[in-house]
C-alpha cells in the first residue's frame, strides 16, 4: 500500500500548520477548516497529510497537544504553537518569503 | 525527532494508537456535524465525512510508521511472535537447541584453551616484547635450557635483548608451624626478576638484588597468592613469618600480586625463593652454578625497543658459536634461539607442535560446529513447510520479501541465544572433566577455572553467527513466495528433487561418520580391555603406593636407609598387608632413569663399550614382593650393604643384549670407566616397564644401600582392598617422622589408569570417541528425521490420495520411509568402508586394536540401522494417522 503523495510539499505544509495555529490553539479539524478558510478555499488539506505532519510537528517540539473539550461539547486534542514553534514560524515564513521571490523573479525573466 | 521519545514511543505504543483512533474519530464527528449543518442527513453526513478522510487505517499506519525506528518496532512483534510459536513446538526447539549448543561447547573449549595458550600475555609488564630463548644442542634436538654461566655471559653482552632473567622450578618440602608438611614446588628465579618485570607484590616485598643472586644467599622467600589464600588463608600477618623449606629456615618477605603463578605460563609454584639460594635446597644445587653443560634454567628476555626478533636471533647464533668453539666438550654444535614468549607455551620443549594442534583442533571443531548449523537448517527448512500459507498470507498484506527474511532470521537467532548459554555451562562444567584426563605425573600444572568474560564474549558473538548461518538459507528459500499460486487452494505441492541433493548429502555424510566414530570407540574399549588383561609381567592385584623425598627433608643416606628399614618393619605388621618394598621407579610412572652400563666381556653388540639401559633401585625383596618371579640364582638381599661386593639382578632382554649364548650369572658391568665391578646374581623373565607398547627392554635393579637415590616409593600389597590403607599407611610414616610430607598416594589401579604410558590414553581416546559417537549418531538422526519430515509435510495431500484410493497404512509408511532408509544405507556403506581404513590405521597405532573385528562392525551397523529406523519412522507415523479427508484438504 503505498503513501499518498502530499498535494503540497511538506515544508510548506508545516508552514501553513504553524500559521494557523499562531492566533489560538485548534484541533485537527479546526485546523483543516482555518486554512481552508485563510486561503481562500484553494487550498484543501487531505488528511493522509495532515495528521502525520502534525504528529511530526509535535515530536519536533514545535507544537504541543493537549485534550480538551471543543466549542460543542466534544472531546477533541487541542494543537497549541510552542515558544520554538513561534521562531520556527518566524524563520520558516522568511524563507519562504526568499525562495518565491527568488522563483518569481526566474518566471518573469524567461 | 528526540531519541528519547522515539525510545518512549517503543513501549507506548498501544495507548499512543488508542489516542490516535480517539483523536481521528473526533475529527470524523466534526465533519459530520458540518455536514449536517450544511443539510446532509446524518447517515449520508457520516458517509461523505469518511470518504472525505480517507482511507483510515491507511493514515494511521502512516502515523505509526514515522512515529518511532520502524525496523525495531517490528523486530519486537516478530522477537515475540516467535518466542511464542517456538513454546508451541517445544521438541523441534529442544533438538535444535541441543544440537547448536554441542557445536558451540565445543568450539568454546577450543577457543578457551587457543586463548590461554596464544592470546592471553603472561602477567608482566610489557608481556608483547618478552621473550624465551631456549637451547638446542646435537643429542637432544629439544629445546631445553641454559647453564647459569652462559646465561651471564648473554646477559652482560647481548646488544639486542635486555633484562635477562633465569628461573628454575624445583620440588621441595614446605613445612609450616602448626601444619601438616606438603611437597610442593619452589621456584628460583634470579632476584632482579621481579622488578625487572615489573611483577607487584601486595603485601611485604619483592626479592630484591640484594637477596643474593649467586650463592650463598638470602633465605628469603616471597609467596604466590594463591599459596597466601590456601595453605595462609590470606593471613596479613605472613610477613617475617618463618617457614621450613626442605628443613632449612625461610623467611616470608612478601606475596606476590595474584594472577601470578610462576616465571613460567603453565606453572603453578608456591614461592619464588633468590637462585642463590639454590644449593641450600638442592644438595648437587652448586653444579647448576658452576658447570656449562648444566643446561636446566629457563631464560627469559625483552627485546630492546629498537631491535627487532630476528636481530636477537642472529646475535644468539654468533653467542651459540662462541660456545661451541670456546668450550667445545660441554658444548658440542649448540644453537640458541628466541621465540616470543606467547610462542613457547605451555613448555619450550613442546612449543614446536602446539601451534600445528592448535590449527588441527580449531578445525575439527569449525567442521562439526558447521555440521551442528547445517543439521538445523534442515530442520528450519523442514518446518517451513508448515508455515508456507503464514508466510503467503504476510505478503499478500505486504510483508516484503526482506521483511519475511527478517522475521525468519530472528527466529533462528532466538533459537541460538538459549544454545549459546547452555553451550558455554557445557564447556564450562567439562572442562573439569578433562582434568581427569591430564597424565598424572609429578609436575605442577597451573588450572585456572575457566570462564572469563573473553569466553562469554566468544561464546556470545559465536552463537550469533551459528543463528544467521543456520537460518539464512531457509530463510532465503521460504520467502521466495509465490503469492499468487500460494492463496489459491492447493498449496503443499512437492518442490523439485534438485533442491534435496545437498540436503541427501549431508544426511548420508553424517550418517557415515557417525559409523566411523562409533567403530572407533568400540575398537578403543577393546583395545582397552585387551591392554587390561596383557601380561604386565608383574601381579598388579591389591597394591597401593606412596611416595616420599627423604634428601628434601634433609637425611643423609645413613639416616635414609634406617628410615626406610623402620618404616618397612612398621608397615609389614600391620592389618591387612600382606607384604611391602620399596623402589624408585615404578612400571609405568614418568621417574624413568637410565645409566650408562660398562659390560666386562660381552659377547653382544656394545658399540664403544657401553649400553643405556633402565633400572630401578629397589629394596631387597622387592622384585618378589611385586610378583616378578627369579628364573636363576637369587633375588636381592639385605646382605648386599654398602659393604658388600655390589650385585644386581637384570632381565632376561639385559642378558639376550648383553652376553647373548653366554650364561649371564656371574657376569659384571662397571656404571663408569674403571668403576667398581657389579655382579649379575639373578635373572627376572622380561615385564613391561616404562610403556605397554615397548619393545622387550633391558632393565636391572640395584639395592638402595649400594645405589641410594631419592625419592623412592613404598610399595603395599594389600590382603584386601588396597584403598583402605591409605590413612593409617599415611599415619604409620607420620609417626616415624611428622614433618615429612608423603605424595603420589595412590593404588596401582589408579595408577595404570591414569599413566600415560598405560591405559590412559586408550581410556581417554574411548571416552571421547565415545561421546562424539553418540553426538554424530544425535546429529545423523535429527537430519534423518529433517529429511523425513520435510517429505511427509510436502507430500500431504498425495498421501490423502493415495490413502482415499486404498492405499494401506503399511504402504503409506513404506513410502515415505523409503527416502530416508536409502540414505541410512548408502551413508552405512561409506561409513563401513571409511572404518575399516581407521581401523587398520589405529592397530598399528594402539595396542590390542585389530583391523576388522566382526563382532563389532555388524553391530554398529545394526545399531545405526535400528535408530535410522525409528527416525524415519516417527514422522512416517504421523503421516498416516491422519484421515484421507483431512489431507486432502488440508491447507
Amino acid at each position: 500500500m503505498a503513501k499518498e503523495k502530499p498535494d503540497l510539499l511538506q515544508g510548506t505544509l508545516d508552514l501553513l500548520i504553524l500559521k494557523a495555529l499562531q492566533l489560538e490553539p485548534m484541533h485537527g479539524f479546526g485546523i483543516s477548516v482555518r486554512i481552508r478558510q485563510m486561503s481562500d478555499e484553494v487550498l484543501q488539506v487531505e488528511q493522509g497529510s495532515l495528521y502525520p505532519a502534525l504528529y511530526r510537528l509535535e515530536d519536533q517540539g514545535w507544537i504541543s497537544a493537549e485534550w480538551g473539550i471543543s466549542e460543542n461539547n466534544r472531546k477533541a486534542r487541542f494543537y497549541k504553537l510552542t515558544a520554538a514553534g513561534r521562531k520556527q514560524l518566524n524563520a520558516e515564513t522568511e524563507n519562504w518569503e526568499r525562495i518565491s521571490t527568488a522563483i518569481n523573479l526566474v518566471l518573469k525573466g524567461a | 525527532m528526540s531519541l528519547f521519545r522515539k525510545v518512549r514511543a517503543l513501549f507506548q505504543r498501544r495507548r499512543l494508537d488508542s489516542a490516535m483512533a480517539e483523536e481521528m474519530q473526533s475529527h470524523l464527528e466534526f465533519q459530520t456535524q458540518q455536514n449536517i449543518e450544511r443539510g446532509m442527513t446524518p447517515v449520508d453526513a457520516r458517509y461523505a465525512a469518511q470518504r472525505e478522510f480517507g482511507h483510515l487505517a491507511g493514515i494511521q499506519e502512516a502515523c505509526r510508521d514515522q512515529r518511532s525506528w520502524i525496523w525495531l518496532e517490528q523486530a519486537l512483534q516478530d522477537l515475540r511472535y516467535a518466542t511464542r510459536s517456538l513454546r508451541k513446538n517445544p521438541g523441534y526447539t529442544l533438538v535444535v537447541v541441543l544440537t547448536l549448543a554441542f557445536g558451540i561447547a565445543v568450539n568454546a573449549q577450543i577457543f578457551a584453551l587457543v586463548n590461554a595458550f596464544f592470546l592471553q600475555p603472561l602477567a608482566v609488564r610489557d608481556a608483547a616484547r618478552l621473550t624465551s630463548i631456549f637451547e638446542r644442542s646435537a643429542a637432544f634436538n629439544m629445546p631445553h635450557g641454559l647453564s647459569f654461566l652462559d646465561f651471564q655471559d648473554l646477559r652482560a653482552s647481548s646488544k639486542a635483548l635486555t633484562s635477562h632473567i633465569a628461573f628454575f622450578f624445583t620440588p621441595a618440602h614446605l613445612s609450616v608451624q602448626g601444619q601438616t608438611p606438603e611437597r610442593v614446588w619452589v621456584e628460583a628465579v634470579t632476584p632482579d626478576a621481579f622488578d625487572k618485570l615489573g611483577v607487584n607484590v601486595v603485601l611485604g616485598r619483592p626479592l630484591l638484588p640484594s637477596d643474593g643472586e649467586m650463592p650463598p644467599g638470602n633465605p628469603v622467600a616471597v609467596l604466590t597468592y594463591r599459596t597466601w589464600q590456601n595453605r595462609f588463608g590470606s593471613d596479613p600477618s605472613v610477613i617475617n613469618r618463618t617457614i621450613l623449606i626442605n628443613a632449612k629456615p625461610f623467611t616470608i618477605v612478601g606475596v606476590a600480586k595474584p594472577g601470578f603463578d610462576s616465571f613460567s605460563w603453565s606453572v603453578a609454584v608456591a614461592a619464588f625463593v633468590p637462585t642463590g639460594v639454590f644449593p641450600q635446597l638442592r644438595s648437587d644445587g652448586d653444579a647448576f652454578f658452576k658447570y656449562r653443560n648444566a643446561v636446566a634454567w629457563q631464560v627469559l628476555a625483552y627485546l630492546r625497543p629498537d631491535a627487532s626478533l630476528a636481530q636477537a636471533n642472529a646475535e644468539l647464533t654468533l653467542f651459540a658459536q662462541r660456545f661451541t668453539k670456546d668450550f667445545p666438550d660441554e658444548h658440542p654444535n649448540t644453537r640458541l634461539q628466541a621465540v616470543p614468549e606467547r610462542r613457547a607455551r605451555p613448555e619450550p620443549s613442546v612449543s614446536d607442535f602446539i601451534p600445528l594442534f592448535a590449527v588441527l583442533f580449531s578445525g575439527l571443531v569449525a567442521l562439526v560446529l558447521f555440521i551442528a548449523c547445517a543439521n538445523v537448517a534442515n530442520l528450519m527448512s523442514a518446518r517451513a513447510i508448515h508455515r508456507e500459507k503464514e508466510l503467503v498470507v504476510r505478503a499478500a498484506l505486504g510483508a516484503t520479501r526482506g521483511r519475511l527474511i527478517r522475521q525468519l532470521l530472528l527466529e533462528s537467532i532466538v533459537l541460538a541465544i538459549p544454545a549459546g548459554v547452555v553451550g558455554y555451562g557445557l564447556a564450562v562444567s567439562s572442562a573439569g572433566l578433562f582434568t581427569q584426563y591430564i597424565p598424572q605425573g609429578d609436575f605442577p600444572i597451573r588450572f585456572d577455572p575457566p570462564g572469563s568474560w573473553h569466553l562469554w564474549g566468544f561464546t556470545a558473538a559465536i552463537s550469533v553467527f551459528v543463528g544467521v548461518i543456520s537460518g539464512i538459507l531457509p530463510a532465503l528459500r521460504s520467502s521466495r513466495v509465490n503469492v499468487n499460486e500460494g492463496l489459491k487452494q492447493g498449496a503443499g505441492r512437492q518442490v523439485g528433487s534438485g533442491k534435496h541433493r545437498l540436503r541427501n548429502f549431508l544426511v548420508i555424510g553424517q550418517v557415515a561418520v557417525s559409523c566411523v566414530v562409533l567403530i572407533c570407540a568400540g575398537l578403543f574399549l577393546r583395545g582397552l580391555r585387551a591392554a587390561q588383561e596383557l601380561k604386565l609381567g608383574f601381579l598388579p592385584d591389591r597394591l597401593i603406593m606412596l611416595s616420599l623425598d627423604l634428601s628434601l627433608q634433609g637425611y643423609d643416606q645413613e639416616r635414609a636407609l634406617r628410615f626406610q628399614k623402620q618404616l618397612l618393619e612398621r608397615v609389614r605388621v600391620l592389618p591387612g598387608v600382606e607384604s611391602a618394598g620399596f623402589a624408585q621407579h615404578i612400571p609405568f610412572s614418568t621417574n624413568i632413569q637410565v645409566r650408562d652400563l660398562f659390560p666386562d666381556n660381552p659377547t653382544g653388540h656394545v658399540p664403544d663399550g657401553h649400553l643405556a639401559v633402565a633400572l630401578s633401585t629397589v629394596h631387597p625383596g622387592f622384585v618378589t614382593m611385586l610378583g616378578i618371579p627369579i628364573l636363576r640364582g637369587r633375588d636381592l638381599a639385605e646382605t648386599d650393604d654398602a659393604h658388600a661386593p655390589p650385585v644386581a639382578v637384570i632381565n632376561q632382554a639385559m642378558a639376550e643384549a648383553i652376553w647373548p649364548g653366554k650364561e649371564a650369572l656371574g657376569q659384571h658391568f662397571r656404571l663408569w670407566r674403571g668403576g667398581p665391578a657389579i655382579e649379575v646374581v639373578g635373572l627376572t623373565p622380561t615385564a613391561k616397564y616404562v610403556m605397554l607398547t615397548e619393545e622387550p627392554k633391558p632393565y636391572f635393579y640395584l639395592s638402595f644401600a649400594q645405589n641410594y637415590g631419592m625419592p623412592a616409593t613404598l610399595v603395599v600389597r594389600a590382603a584386601n582392598a588396597p584403598a583402605g590403607l591409605a590413612h593409617v599407611l599415611r599415619e604409620t610414616v607420620r609417626t616415624l617422622d611428622a614433618e615429612l610430607p608423603v605424595y603420589g598416594l595412590v593404588t596401582m589401579d589408579e595408577h595404570l589408569g591414569g599413566s600415560a604410558f598405560a591405559f590412559m590414553p586408550l581410556r581417554m581416546g574411548a571416552t571421547m570417541a565415545a561421546v562424539q559417537g553418540v553426538l554424530a549418531l544425535l546429529l545423523a538422526i535429527s537430519g534423518l528425521f529433517a529429511v523425513v519430515s520435510y517429505g511427509v509435510s510436502s507430500r500431504t495431500r498425495e498421501i490423502g490420495v493415495r490413502m482415499a484410493l486404498g492405499a494401506s497404512r503399511r504402504d503409506i509408511l513404506r513410502l515415505v520411509s523409503r527416502e530416508g532408509l536409502r540414505l541410512t544405507l548408502v551413508g552405512a556403506a561409506i561409513g563401513l568402508v571409511f572404518a575399516v581404513g581407521a581401523a587398520t590405521g589405529l592397530s598399528r597405532v594402539l595396542f590390542g586394536v585389530k583391523g576388522f573385528d566382526p563382532v563389532l562392525f555388524p553391530g554398529v551397523v545394526f545399531l545405526l540401522l535400528a535408530t535410522a529406523a525409528i527416525a524415519c519412522f516417527w514422522p512416517a507415523r504421523r503421516a498416516t494417522r491422519v484421515h484421507p479427508m483431512v489431507a486432502l484438504r488440508a491447507e
